[in-house]
């Protein structure tokens, strides 16, 4: 059975993507029913076993987070399989509704997800200097909201 | 009136402690009205934690004006010491009568009234005024 972890799923909660799969939703605290894990991401390890994880959604999560994206984009690396994927929104620097919560500490450039891709020149200059685990970049888009990026990586294991 | 700072940089501060340790100094409801002009964008606690706080300390009917640096401006990008700047609704998020606010209540967010939320003359600032709902 493949599992699917929806990090920070808010209002926002996901099915299973077809048979064979299970998906969880992972919150904070467990403001509705459907929150079936509740862990603060800023506390590691994050409660999943190293290459548990077939798939991680975290749209608008990270960026609430006190630990840096590096960290846990790291983290995230740990607990997914070898090929497993990340689909990822942040909000881009450049969009007014970004700033319009009071929770988000940075913001994206349209390129900030280089830095986790070894085959970017991006990744390539500062990958093992800042200590990011290898990704590939599947797919990133400025366009995909009115005002985030979207990635989705796998992880390199 | 109380003037507070987080050291005593000029005589007429009267009340020194760091916002950013919670609880702060002042007990549940017991202020009347809280001035924080550009002050939320130095701590390293959220605005959103500072403004649950605030929410605490003021007593029913009792009201808070906020000023904050606006993310699209230059001026507030000068300064070392920010660490958040705020949309031009930045404040809707705490106003339950509010799209935003209905929507993210489950960040555990203190209900308030928007009263006031405009641009400070000179376009690096947003103002509001907000009354705790309690």
């Amino acid at each position: 059975v493949k599992l699917l972890v929806n990090l920070g799923a808010g209002n926002k909660l996901v099915q299973p993507p077809g048979p064979g799969w299970v998906a969880v939703q992972h919150d904070r605290f467990r403001h509705r029913p459907e929150i079936q894990v509740v862990h603060d991401l800023n506390v590691l390890p994050w409660p999943w076993q190293h290459g548990s994880v077939s798939s991680l959604i975290a749209h608008s999560v990270f960026e609430h987070l006190d630990i840096p994206l590096i960290q846990a984009m790291n983290e995230a690396w740990r607990v997914l399989k070898p090929s497993g994927r990340i689909d990822l929104k942040l909000p881009l620097w450049n969009r007014a509704r970004s700033y319009d919560d009071p929770t988000h500490r940075y913001f994206a450039g349209p390129h900030i997800l280089d830095n986790f891709d070894p085959t970017t020149e991006r990744g390539q200059a500062y990958g093992v200097l800042y200590g990011i685990l290898p990704w590939r970049i599947v797919e990133v888009s400025s366009e995909a909201g009115p005002a985030c990026l979207r990635g989705i990586l796998e992880a390199l294991k | 009136v109380v003037n507070h700072d987080l050291f005593a940089h000029s005589p007429e501060i009267n009340y020194l402690c760091d916002l950013n340790l919670l609880p702060w100094p002042w007990a549940d409801s017991s202020i009347d009205a809280i001035c924080s002009w550009s002050v939320f964008e130095h701590l390293k606690i959220t605005p959103l934690e500072a403004f649950n706080e605030c929410w605490r300390i003021l007593r029913p009917g009792g009201s808070l004006e906020v000023k904050m640096p606006l993310w699209d401006s230059d001026e507030g990008h000068n300064d070392l010491t920010h660490r958040w700047w705020i949309g031009h609704h930045g404040w809707n998020g705490l106003d339950p009568d509010t799209e935003r606010g209905r929507d993210y209540a489950f960040y555990g967010t203190k209900p308030w009234r928007i009263v006031g939320q405009n641009e400070v003359p000179g376009g690096s600032s947003l103002y509001g005024k907000l009354e705790p709902r309690k």
